[in-house]
């Protein structure tokens, strides 16, 4: 029996089986649906928590001497802001209050931070010029507060040092809650280090190097922030959703294929005469186990496909709109549980007396 | 030489059951209708079947074109049946769901016929059976008669060297019973075909040119 005559030969055999035709796809569409629903779910919210732990301000690692010593040189800077790993890094000197120099101690007070570093990973500028060591940088919020309309002056803090505003800029991500005033530092010493690693899961590699790099006298008095936890909660996380997905996945696979053994296995039991007619004319085994594995593939693929663009369709509105890999092995699945449900089955009608079934009473 | 032959056969569906046949010995000649007949239980479907390669001997020989067939594997046995057996069941069992036509060019599938020859084959067949008007229609939508001689057509279809039919007029009026008949004689007429009838019915004795008796 050639090939195209037993498709042509198969196709030809479910116009008698429609309603296990139709069981058969509505199962595999529900378990194809459920699949990539579920699935689609678990991997949208795994993508939602990656993109709130890669955001910049989630991959900050922060290193300060809590006693206000000097810790970060600009040496240390320069070598950890080219390491692998990293996006951005800067020594930031203790925060103190500065006013508009012309106003004098009535001016309204506004947070000013020595940088140490490159401050082009600090600020966008958006006006005037890059500051010279001494001199400053005013935010929009800053420059408002200081009462200038452009970035041209000068501020002072309690201590008497004045520092000229030579441009205005915006913080970068990482450094957003740096909005004031930023001085060049000028001291070659701070006790912070902020470093923004370019993913959670280099902050581990990135805070031992930091921590060799540093060399603190007194590790003991460090505060470290870090999202390593945050990192680890991630794969936690991930893990978890993932495990629940693979999991409703062979639950509904498992049940789903069972069903479909049981429908193959009652229409088999229906077409024994069929079957066994098929075997007297001279229908090898190989051909019987084809056609039975393929009346429940038949169904299976068109119901895969009904059933994964039906939930395609309803995902589509959501921010859980599956991938494409993920609803082409949907279907794959659908069709491969149909196969594996029918072997058994098909393996009965192949072995089947025809003898006994063919003879009437 | 036959094609068809028994040696020394007997059968029992269950290990240490009734023993069938006694042994039985049998040429069949080729060209003439014979009769497998005896009281029910004596085994004339059963004995159908085995020279069907369908089942296998408890002991003793089947051997079709001078080959001991019985033993050979199940895809030979299919491709054996395929080619060289014809069988009329007694019911036609004929797919309802398929045109007569497709009935009838079924065991041509099986044994890799094209399907255009086949098809051909299968019209001509139905013309000259009386039933070439119903090709096209299902055969919840002819009659009885006519359902068991397009069974015929599905026998002759590969222009089978022997033909089985187990009581073929069983569920037939006479004059369907006379029509089945005619056909299944001209098939072994002019020693093409070697052509067994498994029935107890004493219309078709009659007609047949030899009985072997169960």
């Amino acid at each position: 029996m050639t090939i195209s005559a037993l498709i042509k030969e198969t196709a030809g055999s479910l116009r008698g089986q429609k309603v296990a035709v139709a069981m058969i796809g509505l199962l595999v569409a529900a378990m194809c649906a459920t699949v990539v629903i579920s699935a689609g779910r678990a991997e949208a919210a795994q993508r939602q928590v990656a993109a709130r732990v890669e955001a910049a301000g989630s991959r900050q690692l922060i290193i300060t001497d809590q006693t206000g010593g000097p810790l970060v040189s600009a040496a240390a800077v320069a070598v950890l802001g080219s390491a692998q790993g990293v996006e951005a890094a800067a020594g930031i000197g203790t925060a103190r209050d500065v006013t508009n120099g012309e106003v004098g101690s009535g001016g309204t007070l506004v947070t000013a931070w020595p940088i140490l570093g490159d401050l082009a990973k600090v600020g966008r500028l958006t006006g005037g010029r890059w500051p010279r060591p001494g001199e400053a940088l005013a935010s929009e919020g800053g420059l408002r507060a200081l009462g200038l309309d452009v970035p041209v002056g000068w501020v002072i803090d309690k201590s008497g040092s004045q520092h000229p505003v030579v441009g205005s800029y915006v913080p970068r991500p990482g450094f957003e809650d740096l909005d004031g005033i930023l001085i060049t530092d000028t001291t070659d010493t701070t006790p912070t280090l902020r470093v923004i690693v370019t993913n959670a899961a280099a902050a581990a590699g990135v805070q031992s190097l930091a921590i060799s790099v540093l060399d603190p006298a007194n590790p003991a008095q460090l505060r470290i922030t870090s999202p390593t936890a945050l990192a680890e909660l991630e794969q936690l996380v991930s893990g978890d959703l993932g495990s629940y997905a693979r999991t409703l996945t062979v639950i509904t696979l498992g049940s789903a294929t069972l069903l479909i053994a049981i429908v193959v296995l009652s229409q088999v039991l229906l077409q024994r005469r069929d079957i066994g007619r098929r075997r007297a004319l001279g229908a090898p085994r190989w051909s019987v186990i084809a056609l039975i594995i393929g009346q429940a593939a038949i169904p299976a693929l068109l119901g895969a496909t009904l059933g994964t663009g039906t939930a395609l369709l309803v995902a589509a509105p959501t921010d859980a709109t599956p991938t494409i890999t993920l609803a082409t092995a949907a279907i794959i699945l659908g069709v491969l549980a149909a196969v594996i449900a029918a072997v058994l089955p098909a393996g009965i009608a192949a072995w089947r007396d025809p003898v006994r079934v063919l003879r009437t009473p | 030489m036959a094609v068809l032959e028994v040696d020394d056969v007997r059968f029992s569906y269950r290990r240490g059951g009734e023993d069938l046949f006694d042994g039985l010995t049998h040429s069949f000649t080729a060209g003439a209708v014979t009769a497998l007949t005896g009281p029910s239980g004596r085994g004339k479907s059963t004995l159908l079947y085995l020279l069907g390669l369908l089942l296998k001997p408890s002991s003793g020989t089947i051997t079709i074109d001078g080959v001991s067939a019985a033993d050979l594997p199940d895809s030979a046995r299919s491709a054996l049946r395929a080619v060289r057996f014809g069988f009329v069941f007694q019911d036609a069992a004929l797919d309802p769901h398929r045109r007569i036509l497709d009935s009838v060019t079924e065991p041509a599938r099986y044994a890799g016929m094209p399907e255009e020859r086949a098809q051909a084959t299968a019209r001509n067949l139905l013309r000259d059976m009386g039933v070439g008007h119903r090709a096209d229609h299902r055969p919840g939508e002819i009659s009885g008669g006519q359902a068991q001689r397009v069974a015929v057509c599905r026998a002759l279809v590969n222009d089978p060297a022997i033909v089985l039919a187990d009581e073929p007029t069983g569920n037939l009026d006479r004059d369907n019973a006379s029509g089945v008949l005619d056909a299944l004689v001209s098939a072994a007429a002019g020693g093409r075909r070697t052509v067994v009838i498994a029935t107890h019915d004493p219309f078709v004795l009659d007609r047949v040119d030899e009985v072997v008796q169960l």
